[in-house]
This record gives structure tokens, C-alpha cells and sequence, in this order.
């Protein structure tokens, strides 16, 4: 008897640990390498070739300008699609991820909240000068797309030589950014390491969402109107990006559209694709209305930013934002395999 | 009204069904043969006779393991918030205090950290409430409903007040969304912390291992070498014996009480009186839930 007793729960033991050792679908095998190829397609190269047709079409236009009294209008317009363009790619940046020798592009790209210095300033005063523009845009943050801004956004008016400094100095700038920007569209057209990353390729996108999703609601919006612990209640509209080129609000639309693109797609190659194979479809769709949410606060605040600061639309466009970020982190922490409710736990 | 499924999990009924608690049937089985095994090896009494299982103490811890089990569904639900909840919050605070960090994927190494903290993180903070809870003037009359068992059964460990179980679940909530929090801020997508069987893997080895024989009637004993790592379920009962409640406040692992002091080796062959009086009384249990004294005190 007892050994009919200890031989049945051992049979039910052993077949319990073997279905439950094999039971588990990893979450490898939910993620499936046509949605990685189809984001990385139509995100990652197809944003990075859009930035560096953008340059080229920009390269172009100032090099057919007569110098002295350009088309401030047209290249203002190049601008501005090169500048969007590049905030999508800048958004979900994985390349120095994948590879190491790409780790610092953006920064020589970009020098948006970085360091203290006033590229305006800068720029501005080397434009100004006598010396050889070669000289004056010696340093990588003087030729980057916020001193590209600088210079093909002048105040008017402007005399013919400032304007052919202007042009000639957006020139170097631009020559710098197409090698920075080439490679990396290069980079994402060749290397296929994200489609057999699996898992990580995925954590790569996400972290990236995270992180844009903090900078969009922390650095682009709200460190300006003084609502975050940096700046607390001080307003400090030299924060916004591209204030002078006035596409602080479009680049925010932008970036956001980009965060879209990789939550939910048409060709539902997505992360709520992901989210139905690892049981928090709920936690993606309620990150999706975060998305929708967020879109529309943006768009209730009007252009530019500058003039908007202290209005309860850039308030309120700030808090979705926060929220925003919210979302991604409760994704991520309801991803967890921990044990929902604290009930389950007792004492001793 | 009720279904018969309503009314199953609302008494807590279920349990035995669900992963992720010390009474899901594996564990439960595994008690049993290890029992079984370990009472015929040393020609034991038997632990499973009904002098034990209907004992008007066991029969106590039936009674509020499901009103325990209402309060928690109706009341704790309520007021205690999800362990996301704690995880976020502490995740806001280490953005506020330390700025915002950018994340990296989480590595199985970081995974095997993450597990571990959590399990060390828990069991340690798990002995130091339960030490508090015997030392404490404002809490032991509140944990003291747990000690008044007479016999001890795997249903025993749910012998607790309501308001323990509110302590304990606030510890769990602070310290899995402290350790949780600090690896978020860090580490993103890919975090994982390694269960088995619905429990942290440790947790769950433990549990297969007996931990449903801690509030049994039978001493089992690891070697002596061993009990001063892991508390045996022996240990255990030595702590709910009336010599022994100042000892063995550990869950898991023995090294806390090691430490600190509070360690009690014991062989199985030790005799135990279970309750908090030389000479036991059967206590209203209505008066305990109220935490008023004995009657004849």
C-alpha cells in the first residue's frame, strides 16, 4: 500500500516536470524574423535612405546657389525634410548597438543637448569672422545639423557676403554630415545581424522607445517650459530644438510617428504582434491609446512651441508624454514573469 | 450569484490548481512522498493520522485559511497595489535621484543576478519582519495567532492574521519593486527573473524539497552541516515549539539566523511542544482575529 502510494505522485511528478520543462514556447520563437525584417526595413534602412537622399537633394541645391543671394526659401525647405528625416533615425538608432565602430555617430551628427555650449553662439560668430571657414567650423559641433540650422536660418537681413559665408559654411557642414549619415545608411542597407538577433534585436527597438520616449518628454518639451526637475518652474526656451528652423513641434511629430511605425503597422509586423505572442496584448494596446493620446495633446498645442510654454495644451502635451513613457516601462515590467499580485506572498 | 468556481476561489480552494503558491498540488505531492519516505526510515508515527489533520487546531487553520482567503480577495485587492505598481514607482525614483539611464539589454548573467538578488533580497527581509514580528510589543500580538497552533499542517502556514498578511504582502511588494526597480533602470527588454513550477527557481526547489513538511508533524532533519545553510523543516518546528520561538526565524536559507544570532540546530529525535503555552489551551479564535488576550489572562 504505501508503495502505491509513493509510486503514483513520483509517476505524476516526473510527467509534470517533463510537460512543464517543455511546455514554455520561448519568447525566441515568438518573435518571428519576417516581423524583424519588415521593421528594419521600413524603419530603420528606409528612414536612414531618406535622411541621405534628403542631404544629397540639400548638397545639391546649395551647390547650384548663387551664394551671395540664395534661395533661403527652397534650402529652408530642404532643411527642414533632411532635419525630420534624420530625428527618425536619430529615434531608433540601433546601429552602434549591432557594431561598435557606429556607437558615436549620432553624436557627431547631432550635438542637441549635448554639452553647454551655444552652437548658435558659435556659429554665428565664426560666420562672422574673417577667418578661412576650414578654420572657424574647426570643431565636429560647429558642422553638424544644428549648425546646418544656424546657417541656413539667418536673421534678415542679411549682406551678400554673410550669405555666401552662410552658404559656404552649410556646405562643409553638409560634406561632414554625409559621411557620418552615409555610413550609417550603409551600415543598415548591409549588415543583417538584426534579423538573427531574435530577442535582443527586439530589446534593441525597445530600449530605444524607452529612451526616446524619456528624452521627447523630458528634453524636447518639457525641460523649456521649466516643468522638470532641471529646470524646475523656469521657463528655458533656448531647451527646444531647432527653435530657429521652428520644427521643434514637427520633430516631436515626427519621432512619435516613428515610435507608431514599430507599436503598431499596418502589415501588423509589430510590437503588439510581439505582445499577443507573450501575453501582454493589453499592455501594448494601452500603450497604442498612450500613442494616440499623446498625438492628439500634441496636436491641440499650436506652432511654434516657443510661444506655448506656460499654455495648459503644452502642459497638458508634457504630461501624455510622461505618461507615454509610463507605458513603455509598465509593457516592460508586466513582461516580467514575476508574480502578479502581492497576495500570493505570506508569512512563516 | 456565486458559482461554484466563484465560490472555490474565494475560499482559496483553488490553490492546490495554481502555480505560484506552497500549496500547488507538485509541492504538496512531493511533501508526501518525502514524508512518507522519511516517517518509514525512521520509523516514525505516522504525521498523517486524523488526530493531527482534525485536530480542533488544524481545524482553525482550515477555518481562517478561507476567511483569510475572502479578506484578502476583497479587502488586500483593494488597498495594496500591484507589484507593477512598486516597480514603477521605484523606477521614478532612481530616474529622479540618478537622471534618466539608457537601457541595456539584459543578459542571462544579469538574469542569473536579477533571480538571486530577488531571492536573497526576499528570504532575508522575509526573517527580518518575522524577527520583528516576535520581538515587537505591537507586533506579536498580531503574529501570535500563528503560534497558537497545536499541531502543525501544511495549512498552518496560512494560520495568520489578516494584518500579517498585510505586512508580509507590503514587504514583498517593497522589496521585489526595490531589487526589481534597480535592474529596470539599468537593464530593459529581456529581463527575467527564473521561475519554476510558478515560483522564484530557488522558491520552487525549496518547495519541492519540503517546505510544505515545516508546518507538519514530522521532524525531518537535514544533516547538521546543512541546517546551517537551509532551515529544515525541523527547525522550523522548533520554532513554533514554546522553547523554541525566539530561534529559526529564517524561511529558506539558515544564513540570516546564523548571522544574527538566532540559530537552532535540531535532530529529529527533538521533542516538540507546539503552541505558546507550557500547557495549551484550545483559544477563541474570533478573539484572536480582535487580538484580545486569552480569556483566563
Amino acid at each position: 500500500m504505501l508503495k502505491a502510494i509513493v509510486r503514483l505522485p513520483l509517476l505524476a511528478l516526473f510527467l509534470t516536470g517533463t510537460s512543464l520543462a517543455d511546455a514554455p514556447t520561448t519568447l525566441e520563437t515568438k518573435i518571428k524574423p519576417a516581423l524583424l525584417q519588415h521593421l528594419y526595413d521600413q524603419v530603420l534602412v528606409a528612414d536612414s535612405q531618406a535622411a541621405i537622399n534628403s542631404l544629397q537633394k540639400l548638397q545639391q541645391q546649395l551647390a547650384s546657389q548663387n551664394i551671395s543671394h540664395p534661395d533661403w526659401s527652397l534650402l529652408q525647405d530642404s532643411y527642414r525634410d533632411l532635419a525630420l528625416h534624420w530625428k527618425a533615425v536619430e529615434a531608433m538608432y540601433i546601429a552602434g548597438y549591432l557594431n561598435g565602430d557606429y556607437l558615436d555617430h549620432p553624436r557627431y551628427i547631432d550635438y542637441y543637448h549635448q554639452g553647454n555650449e551655444s552652437i548658435y553662439d558659435q556659429v554665428s560668430k565664426a560666420l562672422a569672422s574673417d577667418i578661412t571657414l576650414n578654420k572657424a567650423l574647426f570643431k565636429h559641433s560647429n558642422k553638424g545639423i544644428n549648425a546646418l540650422e544656424v546657417m541656413l536660418f539667418p536673421n534678415q537681413p542679411i549682406s551678400a557676403h554673410l550669405a555666401a559665408r552662410h552658404i559656404q559654411g552649410a556646405q562643409l557642414a553638409s560634406q561632414t554630415m554625409a559621411i557620418w549619415l552615409g555610413e550609417i545608411a550603409v551600415f543598415y542597407d548591409t549588415d543583417q545581424s538584426f534579423m538573427t538577433g531574435g530577442k535582443a534585436s527586439l530589446s534593441l527597438l525597445v530600449n530605444r522607445l524607452i529612451d526616446s520616449s524619456y528624452k521627447l518628454a523630458y528634453w524636447r518639451v518639457g525641460e523649456a517650459a521649466g516643468l522638470t526637475p532641471k529646470t524646475k518652474g523656469v521657463l528655458h526656451p533656448q531647451s527646444l530644438e531647432f527653435q530657429h528652423a521652428k520644427l521643434s513641434k514637427a520633430a516631436v511629430t515626427r519621432i512619435l510617428e516613428t515610435h507608431q511605425k514599430i507599436v503598431r503597422n499596418p502589415a501588423a509586423q509589430d510590437l503588439m504582434t510581439v505582445g499577443k505572442a507573450f501575453g501582454v496584448e493589453e499592455d501594448i494596446a494601452f500603450l497604442q491609446a498612450r500613442l494616440n493620446a499623446t498625438m492628439v495633446a500634441l496636436q491641440a498645442v499650436p506652432e511654434p512651441f516657443a510661444d506655448q510654454l506656460t499654455s495648459d495644451a503644452y502642459k497638458t502635451l508634457f504630461n501624455e508624454l510622461a505618461m507615454l513613457q509610463n507605458a513603455y516601462y509598465f509593457m516592460l515590467i508586466n513582461s516580467l514573469n514575476l508574480e502578479a499580485r502581492i497576495l500570493d506572498a505570506d508569512g512563516d | 450569484m456565486l458559482t461554484v468556481t466563484e465560490a472555490i476561489h474565494w475560499l482559496g480552494l483553488d490553490f492546490p490548481a495554481n502555480a505560484g503558491n506552497r500549496l500547488y498540488w507538485p509541492f504538496l505531492i512531493s511533501a508526501l512522498v518525502i514524508g512518507l519516505a522519511y516517517q518509514h526510515w525512521h520509523k516514525l508515527p505516522s504525521f498523517l493520522t486524523k488526530a493531527i489533520w482534525w485536530h480542533p487546531s488544524a481545524r482553525q487553520d482550515y477555518a481562517l485559511f478561507m476567511l483569510v482567503n475572502i479578506f484578502k480577495l476583497s479587502v488586500l485587492s483593494v488597498i495594496l497595489p500591484e507589484i507593477g505598481q512598486f516597480i514603477w514607482w521605484g523606477l521614478m525614483r532612481w530616474q529622479d535621484w540618478l537622471g534618466y539611464q539608457s537601457k541595456q539589454p539584459a543578459s542571462i548573467e544579469i538574469n542569473i543576478a536579477f533571480t538571486i538578488c530577488l531571492f536573497v533580497a526576499n528570504d532575508s527581509s522575509r526573517y527580518w519582519l518575522h524577527r520583528w514580528m516576535h520581538t515587537s510589543r505591537w507586533l506579536w500580538p498580531i503574529h501570535r495567532l500563528h503560534h497558537t497552533a497545536q499541531v502543525l499542517t501544511p495549512i498552518t502556514f496560512y494560520r495568520i492574521h489578516p494584518l500579517e498578511s498585510l505586512l508580509f504582502g507590503l514587504r514583498y511588494g517593497l522589496v521585489t519593486g526595490l531589487v526589481t526597480s534597480i535592474y529596470m533602470y539599468w537593464f530593459g527588454f529581456g529581463l527575467h527573473a527564473y521561475q519554476w513550477l510558478g515560483s522564484l527557481v530557488f522558491v520552487g526547489l525549496a518547495n519541492m524539497v519540503g517546505s510544505n513538511l515545516r508546518h507538519s508533524q514530522l521532524p525531518l532533519t537535514y544533516w547538521t552541516w546543512l541546517q546551517y545553510w537551509l532551515i529544515s523543516p525541523a527547525q522550523h518546528q522548533w520554532h513554533h515549539t514554546v522553547a523554541g520561538n525566539k530561534h529559526n526565524f529564517g524561511s529558506i536559507l539558515a544564513l540570516w539566523d546564523r548571522l544574527f544570532g538566532s540559530l537552532h540546530n535540531t535532530t529529529y529525535s527533538s521533542k516538540f511542544r507546539f503552541g505558546i503555552e507550557p500547557k495549551p489551551k484550545p483559544e477563541n479564535l474570533i478573539r484572536q482575529l480582535l487580538l484580545l488576550a486569552p480569556k483566563d489572562h
